[in-house]
């Protein structure tokens, strides 16, 4: 039952263009990632990172990934780093001398992190680190333009098994709805995390073959990104059913991954600036938001901070999305069963 | 005797105001093609959805096969063609064929040779790998019905099977219906054009406003409505016939202008011949005899235009018949 809801799925993705552009965005970005990498040797013999575009050897890669591992051991990102540093300084409750304790403690900090990064990035070649950064670059990017693509592809799923005139042979079979619900769930889950598996495999290979380098940790970012996959398809799955409506689905689809996120990261991310502003209501806000709201954004940076082997699991987002995922599920079923077609 | 589906005080109400069905109960012989006729809205459709768990009964039960219908099992052994319905546009004939085939239970080598035979049997092999989209509402209703079919169901739900189907496509349709019926599969019909029923189907219901008002053969439904229990019309044309004459007669007669003859409403032919041996006995010329049964239209629309105030306590009505 569940081979005929995916081949089903399967073939009503191929007549959908924005699928089909989704497939070609993920081809075009597997062939410039393997195309564009290669290893430069410098005059004094060492393998440096460098692209086809340019004879010389590339740095930016290396020194981002140390960036990168720093800023995932809890440095933050340039901003929030700045933002940080403005509130200490303009704290007017601070005496001089207390003040210069805090920054002092938070350079300390900021140092250790840093040093932590730099004493793993010294363990690495510098080449291996720019491949890694390199691939962190191209399955981010890949992931980010895709589920775009996949919300716009996949809203229609659930809209279009329930219109009236195709939902009534469907129940006619001896299946149950739990059944029928799952069976379209996964069938288009299947399918991104194929897609997104095939993705990874070719680049794995290609960029090994490409580079000398077979990075295996790329494998391991699969499952978180296909976690924020489900937990979206999970949402578009109950407001589709709920509605009927595949435009309501997209809409809402792209109102929580895109606005609803940012909005949720960007709040958390300057908490510390409302509460040296003395705004605790927006701090508490905020902080209420993200153990309420799946964050995918922190989820993703996990998924990716995974390829550079960066310690990093918060548990909070993936619990928050997890209980969003069950949640969805169970309501859009228990609103499928109820409902007379 | 031995039953395909059994309803018991099977009821639907929608945002508990709009009482969709009430109370049907309903018998139908393993085998037989039952037709259920109404007018539009009587909740024929709501019956068969109900019977099939799209709608769920607020109140009462039903039976497929002795199974409850609430049993996805129940349904194993069914086939289902609904009012208009809609495939998948992308799919092919052969596509949705193996896509319900699959989702009823069937797979592999016997499923690919099940959809090649019925698709045969409905004259759709040609069609079978051209896109749905492109099909006409003839092709589309022929292709619905094979799917259907698939795995030889023990009943046959058909929602108005020949809707859109030209006069050539509905008999071939009407024949693939028998020939399903001579199989042994339990055929139940909604629809609304009466002549394919009378023609097609062994027992009848008549639903209106969500009950059913009448159950029956053909015959015993039009012997019930047509004229307080008669069930044929017989014209006599005749020499002058007096007043005495005509009040020897075993029946009320109208008589025909210019002292024609007169019409008669008689329970069955057998009464024909009594009022012959009356005429002749008082030496009435006997010109012709003409009978004119009521058709099941003549007799449904009777019903629809006006319905006993109980269906439940009507003659004949399902409940007062069906229940054990």
């Amino acid at each position: 039952m569940i081979r005929a809801v995916i081949g089903d799925t399967w073939q009503q993705s191929k007549q959908q263009v924005v699928f089909i552009v989704m497939l070609v965005v993920m081809l075009v970005v597997l062939i410039a990632g393997i195309a564009l990498p290669r290893a430069i040797v410098t005059a004094d013999g060492e393998k440096r990172f460098g692209t086809i575009l340019s004879e010389r050897p590339i740095n930016y890669f290396s020194q981002q990934w140390t960036d990168e591992y720093a800023r995932t051991l809890g440095m933050g990102d340039d901003a929030s780093r700045n933002a940080a540093l403005r509130n200490i300084a303009n704290d007017n409750t601070l005496s001089q001398a207390a003040r210069g304790e805090k920054l002092r403690t938070y350079y300390s900090e900021q140092r250790r992190l840093r040093d932590e990064a730099v004493s793993r990035a010294s363990g690495m070649p510098e080449y291996q680190r720019g491949v890694e950064y390199f691939i962190h670059v191209v399955v981010g990017g890949m992931f980010k333009v895709t589920m775009l693509l996949f919300i716009a592809a996949c809203a229609g799923y659930f809209p279009a098994m329930l219109s009236s005139g195709a939902i009534d042979i469907v129940l006619s079979k001896p299946v149950d709805r739990l059944q029928i619900y799952l069976g379209k769930y996964l069938g288009g889950i299947v399918l991104y995390v194929a897609a997104i598996v095939a993705f990874n495999t070719l680049l794995f290979v290609g960029i090994g073959m490409r580079t000398g380098i077979y990075h295996f940790r790329i494998f391991y970012s699969i499952p978180l990104l296909a976690f924020s996959a489900m937990v979206l398809y999970a949402l578009l799955a109950l407001v589709g059913t709920v509605s009927k409506s595949a435009t309501l689905a997209l809409v809402t689809g792209y109102v929580f991954y895109v606005v609803v996120d940012s909005l949720v990261s960007a709040l958390f991310n300057f908490q510390p600036v409302f509460v040296q502003m003395g705004w605790e209501s927006v701090a508490t806000v905020s902080s209420v938001l993200r153990h309420v709201l799946p964050n995918f954004g922190t989820m993703n940076n996990m998924a990716l901070a995974s390829l550079l082997n960066a310690p990093i699991f918060e548990f909070t987002p993936f619990a928050v999305a997890l209980a969003w995922l069950l949640g969805c599920l169970g309501l859009g079923y228990w609103v499928f069963n109820r409902r007379d077609y | 005797m031995d039953y395909a589906i059994e309803t018991r005080d099977l009821s639907k109400t929608y945002n508990g105001r709009i009482h969709a069905l009430k109370g049907i109960n309903l018998r139908v012989r393993t085998g037989s093609c039952f037709g259920l006729l109404g007018p539009n809205g009587a909740g024929k459709s709501t019956l068969v959805k109900t019977l099939l768990s799209i709608v769920h009964a607020s109140s009462g039960t039903a039976q497929l096969l002795g199974k409850d219908h609430r049993d996805p099992a129940a349904r194993k052994a069914v086939g289902y063609l609904p009012e208009g319905h809609r495939f998948p546009l992308y799919l092919t004939g052969r596509g949705v064929c193996q896509y319900f085939g699959q989702l009823a239970g069937f797979a592999g080598a016997a499923l690919a040779q099940d959809i090649e035979a019925k698709l045969a049997l409905l004259s759709m092999s040609e069609w079978a790998d051209t896109r749905v989209s492109k099909y006409s509402k003839g092709m589309l209703q022929r292709l619905g019905l094979a799917q259907a079919m698939l795995g030889n169901p023990a009943i046959l739900f058909l929602d108005e099977p020949t809707d859109g189907v030209d006069p050539v496509g509905r008999y071939e349709l009407r024949n693939v219906i028998r020939s399903i019926q001579a199989g042994g599969t339990t055929i139940f019909l909604n629809s609304h054009l009466l002549s394919e029923v009378e023609e097609i189907c062994d027992e009848i219901a008549i639903l209106h406003r969500g009950s059913i008002m009448q159950q029956g053969s053909v015959a015993t439904i039009t012997a019930s409505v047509g004229g307080q229990g008669k069930s044929c019309l017989v014209t006599f044309t005749t020499s002058p016939v007096t007043a005495g004459v005509l009040a020897q007669l075993p029946a009320t007669t109208t008589p025909l202008n210019e002292q024609r003859g007169f019409q008669v409403s008689l329970d069955s032919e057998s009464g024909i011949s009594a009022l012959v041996d009356v005429l002749r006995l008082n030496r009435v010329d006997i010109f012709g005899i003409e009978q004119t049964r009521l058709d099941l239209e003549d007799a449904f629309i009777e019903l629809i235009k006006s319905p006993p105030a109980n269906p439940a306590a009507a003659p004949q009505s399902a409940t007062a018949r069906m229940n054990p």
